[in-house]
């Protein structure tokens, strides 16, 4: 059996991971580095960008970039980049398809197969888009898995240690999930799950970047996209740098625009006030869903990105009553837990016991008609919300009317008392004979499955007409040639080889900095990135270009404070000075670079 | 089931919830759900069912205990403040929606008395419901119980409620259902009329629930119909189903019905008709409609009833009439009943006894009709005026398929036929649609018709004028619609007018020369053959730049057929193309259809589903490509402003 490898497609970032030597390993991005940025960005032709470089095209090709489309996973929303359509499943398809490309250079395999883990709230749209999405990257998406379940299994690691009730709080970029966690043995059990998911650390940077709009009398939904996307970059940094400081001094530089303002953990609370009741309600609803108290749950795990604010880890502390809480690696929980289940999945000795189950995380139901109110439909359930994965139900339902000659099974997501007010995710039609009302009957069956993709089969009891769906979005239903055909397309379109990629980041971090800068700096950064394009296109030498590529960094890192750095100005001797400096190579540094010129280090 | 679930975890009887646990992990540690699902399901359901038992059985923990650890669990830091402040913002803003909550309510009170109950409906369903907490409960409570509310809107208060509270105690919201169940018994409170049915309506509520509870529990299928009866109504319907019994009997002259052999429920008032009470008449146990019982509120003893016993005599006569008088034997005729959702009488209902003459009863019925309706007559859908709406289906004689209707481009029936219909419906004041059909499409239908007795339909749009889709359409000869008097005159469609249009475009595309291309995974130019007269095209034409060229499609045995407009014209609006697949060389299974639309943001390219012809009527979508009697019938789409015209490919 293939390596299976384990994903975590994040919302801002997204991670692999593999079950090696009885424990689960994280893979590293071409930089080397944990964590590849969900970012995509097209360039000419065909070439596409994934991860660091893509989010620095994110400021200086907005048009071409994007960031986030995982809220937007199961959606008919389409991205227009480069003059073309794309849907989120397709972005997410080159994420998946970077990740996996990543992992085959450092294991030295082909990869096939994975499991993908997804925010516990996604629907069944959602699901199948990212099934799709790994479909279209090549991949066999063999389990899709809650996201908050692979943390727990991850905060479980495999060991038999004691029993324990506790809290994963996932709180990523995008999403907020709450899943009670039941383990004993070799048993992580889910309880109950709650969550929000459209609540996330980008929420924060909004409700900061607003404040930051308020004092200083812009309105924030006026400005232009360009300058809001450099607000809000600049209140991600100083929202991250709160997690290491107490407080910061946030600046932003657009043009000739220059503002900064304090900031420190508790006026973030107050700015963001409303975000943290938002938090305190999937809390407590699993609580209730699962007939727990506080005083049951052990410990509360804190996975996702968001989690590593200080603000937030001080509310839930707040909320819990101030002690059991624990931070593991935010960033990495997830991922370990998918590739964790990886090896539950490849069936390995070391790891096969261990047993993860999962629940269903909403009331799936269908609407029956109201003899009230005959246009708005009740809400029938039928897999009750919490059931425990993989699960079928059955239902039985009648005519309404004399001679109906269709019965409309329609299917529906959600708590809501009028099925209108909740998700519908389709529609089954079956023919029944024509008879008088309640004559007519009709068995549903629902199915649940593993992973947590829905199954709909209606039979006629009178005909014994049967049909099946399974729940798509209208275009989801992809026949497989359109789909051999979507995947050829996708695959036309080129990653930029690895040793490449550096160039094209540091490029792009230049292309970003030019569009904040004015003047003479501005002059400055496009002579350099000029320069490196003329070494790395027209004379094609990778040994000057990585030279460059040194001095670059060093020179953009300057700027980065400098701009950080609002009042002082900056004038040309500055530059010359840096320049001198800077040009007094290391000659360790030069040797080495030979050397790899020369072919005898690799890179 | 308790033995069953031990025994399956291999152990003994008990409360011990880690013994339990440890049986379960040690079992699936054999049979793990990714390789044995089946008989992992079984057993965890034997676990939950175990310790669903040890959580019921075992001792409860000591409140006391709890109480203890309560207290500790406060927690101070410098973050206290801040989150005072939080937490005072957010009461802020609850009081804020409190506030707003509070003035909605106060209107509420206040809408005039005729209009309260409708106003009061759409704020439960649209905006209370939706997003009602406790404290939102407490405070419709509190607006219920200090107000005024008129009788109408009060009752329907306590219905919504009364469901809600069931919603909320299967979900768990005891806290809720308890506030839904105050303001109910609030309700009651304040209606001094029905004081002694409250107590009655205790009891019977009681009686329901048992009933319920038996119809689970002896797996009768759930009803999927709530019912919401109060006492007030249930000594009402006592009266009604007296009154069904005794209206029946009288207009037939026997015992047909014991008050034992019948329900009754009450229907929703029909709009505009909100004196009148609705009531459904039914057959005990089987659910069958007999009848419907009209009461004037104003007049409590005065009923009227409808009952649908005679229906299929009378549509034997009626058709016989109509298709004597239109010297169409093979006619057929349907009373409209589609359509019509609950809550009104539909056609086939009749009010008088007919005796035998058709003409007499006809007239009789529709002065009922009218007579109770009052003076508004368009308002056909509920009760009309007149006695409903008949849909008269004929073959096109001299038309037999659909390439001759397509040749024939005007339709064959005469003015000697409309005439009949006018005189049909002039002389039963009845409202008659005449539709006509090519021979072999009329034959399907019926075929489909058979075994339904009411109703059939051609398609979507047969009783508006609307075009689209327009494919249906184009398949009908003729279509009239027909009512007694000139000023109700709604709808009139002369012989043959979509024909008419229909040629005048066709007229105008020939003119520019519509090119057909057949390729052969060919490149473009080659092959091209060039024909007309093929098609058939309605909407405008605007001279624009279109691509001329087709897309091709060139994998290994794979041909195309791409159609597009000839170059410098589009079509401002969809229409139809009627394409002859025998000339297209298209097989009559295994080929499919895209259509490509080039915008200013590239090129879209959307599959079509074939449908057989005969199924039209049934379950269309918009977009569908039809397909019967060797032509597939294309929805061709208009392009927009900054559009090209689309290139229509069929592949094979």
């Amino acid at each position: 059996m293939g390596k299976i490898l384990g994903i975590d497609l994040g919302t801002t970032n997204s991670l692999a991971a593999v079950w090696q030597e009885g424990k689960s390993v994280l893979i590293p991005n071409s930089f080397g580095e944990y964590l590849t940025p969900s970012v995509v960005s097209f360039g000419e032709g065909s070439m596409v960008y994934v991860g660091k470089t893509a989010k620095e095209r994110l400021v200086s090709h907005p048009d071409q970039s994007v960031a986030v489309f995982k809220r937007f996973m199961g959606t008919d929303k389409k991205y227009k980049l480069n003059g073309k359509k794309y849907r989120p499943e397709e972005l997410s398809a080159f994420v998946l398809r970077k990740l996996k490309e990543d992992a085959q250079l450092y294991l030295g395999e082909m990869i096939e197969e994975a499991v993908v883990s997804v925010p516990a709230y996604f629907n069944d749209k959602a699901r199948k888009a990212t099934k799709n999405a790994g479909e279209l990257a090549g991949l066999k998406v063999e389990r899709i898995i809650n996201e908050p379940s692979a943390a727990a299994l991850a905060c479980r690691g495999g060991e038999s240690k004691e029993d324990e009730t506790f809290l994963v709080f996932d709180f990523g970029g995008g999403t907020l999930d709450v899943s009670l966690v039941d383990c004993f043995d070799n048993i992580v059990e889910i309880i109950a799950v709650s969550g929000d998911n459209h609540l996330g650390g980008s929420d924060f940077d909004e409700e900061i970047a607003r404040q930051f709009c308020r004092e200083h009398g812009l309105e924030f939904d006026g400005i232009s996209s360009q300058r809001r996307r450099i607000i809000l970059e600049s209140a991600n940094r100083a929202k991250c740098g709160l997690s290491e400081k107490k407080d910061i001094v946030m600046k932003v530089t657009d043009g000739d625009f220059k503002g900064q303002m304090d900031l420190d953990n508790k006026k973030l609370i107050k700015a963001s006030a409303s975000l943290f009741q938002r938090i305190s309600v999937p809390v407590k609803k699993v609580l209730n869903d699962g007939k727990k108290n506080m005083l049951d749950i052990s410990k509360a795990v804190l996975v996702g990105g968001s989690c590593k604010m200080p603000a937030v880890q001080q509310y839930l502390r707040h909320m819990m009553g101030g002690y059991h809480l624990t931070v593991m690696d935010p960033d990495y929980m997830v991922a370990l837990g998918t590739g964790i289940y990886a090896g539950i999945k490849e069936r390995r000795e070391d790891i096969k016991d261990l047993l993860l189950t999962d629940i269903c995380p909403f009331t799936l139901g269908t609407g029956i008609f109201n003899e009230g109110d005959a246009k708005r439909t009740l809400m029938s359930t039928i897999i009750e919300r919490n059931s425990v994965l993989p699960c079928s139900r059955r239902a039985h339902f009648q005519t309404v009317f004399d001679y109906q000659k269709h019965v409309a099974v329609g299917i529906y997501q959600g708590e809501e008392y009028y099925a209108d007010n909740n998700i519908h995710l389709g529609e089954v039609k079956v023919d029944v004979l024509p008879a008088l009302k309640g004559k007519e009957t009709i068995t549903v069956d629902y199915t649940y499955d593993i992973n947590g993709i829905l199954i709909v089969d209606v039979e006629v009891d009178s005909t014994g007409e049967k049909k099946r769906q399974v729940i798509t979005t209208g275009e989801d239903n992809i026949p497989p040639e359109e789909m051999g055909r979507r995947i050829a397309e996708l695959e036309k379109m080129t990653f930029h080889p690895a040793d490449q990629e550096e160039n094209q980041m540091v490029t792009a971090w230049g292309e970003r900095l030019y569009a904040q800068t004015t003047g003479v700096l501005r002059d400055e950064i496009g002579k350099r990135l000029d320069h490196i394009q003329h070494l790395l296109y027209a004379e094609q030498n990778p040994y000057k270009a990585k030279k460059w590529k040194r001095k670059m960094e060093s020179f953009f890192k300057d700027v980065e404070n400098y701009l950080n750095d609002v009042g002082i100005d900056w004038g040309q001797e500055d530059i010359d000075s840096w320049y001198v400096e800077e040009s007094e190579d290391n000659e360790e540094q030069q040797e080495e670079d030979w050397l790899w010129y020369n072919g005898h280090l690799t890179h | 089931m308790v033995q069953w679930a031990f025994d399956t975890l291999g152990i003994a009887v008990t409360t011990d919830k880690r013994s339990i646990k440890k049986a379960y992990s040690a079992l699936v540690k054999e049979h793990h759900p990714e390789e044995q699902p089946d008989e992992w399901s079984k057993i965890h359901e034997a676990y939950k069912e175990a310790m669903e038992y040890a959580d019921n059985f075992a001792e409860k923990v000591s409140l006391v205990e709890n109480q203890n650890l309560e207290e500790e669990i406060l927690f101070e830091d410098d973050y206290n403040e801040v989150f005072e402040d939080v937490y005072e913002k957010w009461e802020e803003e609850r009081s804020e929606k409190e506030l707003a909550l509070a003035r909605r309510l106060k209107e509420l009170f206040e809408v005039p008395e005729a209009s309260a109950e409708m106003e009061w409906l759409n704020f439960f369903a649209d905006e209370f419901l939706l997003s009602a907490g406790a404290n939102e409960l407490f405070m419709l409570f509190e607006a219920v119980c200090r107000n005024e509310i008129p009788v109408k809107a009060a009752k329907l208060i306590a219905s919504v409620l009364i469901k809600r509270k069931e919603f909320y105690q299967d979900s768990m919201e005891f806290q809720k259902a308890a506030l839904a169940n105050d303001i109910v018994n609030c309700i009651y409170e304040k209606l001094p009329k029905v004081e002694e049915s409250v107590r009655r309506k205790k009891k019977g509520f009681k009686g329901i629930l048992k009933q319920l509870l038996a119809g689970m529990a002896a797996g009768v299928f759930i009803i999927v119909v709530l019912v919401l009866v109060t006492a007030e109504e249930g000594i009402r319907q006592g009266k009604i189903r007296e009154e069904a019994v005794r209206q029946l009997n009288k207009k037939y002259g026997r015992d047909l019905y014991s008050k034992e052999d019948i329900e009754v429920e009450r229907d929703k008032p029909v709009e505009g008709r909100e004196s009148f009470s609705f009531w459904r008449v039914t057959e005990k146990d089987s659910y069958e409609m007999i009848a419907y019982l009209l009461g004037d509120e104003e007049k409590e003893e005065e009923f009227l009833c409808f009952d649908m016993l005679q229906t299929s005599e009378l549509r034997q006569a009626l058709e016989k009439e109509v298709n004597e008088r239109t010297g169409r034997m093979e006619g057929r005729l349907y009373w409209d009943s589609e359509g019509r959702g609950s809550g009104c009488i539909k056609d086939g209902y009749f009010h008088e006894k007919y005796e035998g003459n058709l003409s007499e009863f006809l007239k009789l019925e529709a002065k009922v009709r009218r007579e109770i309706s009052g003076e508004d007559h368009a308002a056909g859908d509920a009760l009309a005026g007149e006695n409903g709406n008949i849909d008269y289906y004929v073959p096109d004689e001299k038309i037999w398929t659909l390439k001759q209707r397509m040749e024939l481009k005007r339709t064959a029936v005469d003015d000697g036929f409309l005439a009949a219909l006018e005189q049909c419906a002039e002389d039963y004041e009845i409202q008659i649609r005449g539709i006509v059909l090519p021979g072999l499409l009329f034959e399907e239908k019926m075929k489909q018709a058979d075994g339904n007795e009411r109703s059939i339909s051609v398609g979507w749009d047969i009783h508006s004028l609307s075009l689209y889709p327009p494919l249906p359409s184009s398949m009908m000869t003729g279509w009239y619609v027909c009512i007694p008097k000139k000023d109700q005159e709604y709808v009139k469609i002369q012989n043959g007018m979509y024909l008419e249009d229909l040629i005048e475009m066709a007229e105008g595309i020939w003119g520019s020369k519509i090119r057909i291309r057949i390729q052969e995974g060919q490149p473009e130019g080659e092959n091209a053959l060039e024909m007309s007269g093929e098609t058939d095209l309605t909407g405008c034409m605007k001279k624009i730049k279109t691509p001329d060229t087709s897309k091709i499609h060139k994998s290994a045995g794979q041909t195309a057929v791409s159609f597009c407009l000839a170059d410098g014209y589009k079509l401002e609006e969809d229409c139809c193309l009627a394409i002859d697949k025998e000339i297209c060389k298209i097989p009559d299974k295994g080929y499919r259809v895209q259509i490509t639309q080039y915008g200013s943001e590239g090129e879209e390219t959307t599959e079509c589903t074939p449908v057989s012809y005969s199924r039209l009527g049934t379950d269309i979508r918009y977009g569908d490509v039809l397909d019967g009697e060797d032509y597939l019938f294309v929805e061709y789409p208009g392009a927009g402003e900054d559009e090209k015209a689309a290139v229509l490919t069929i592949l094979y």
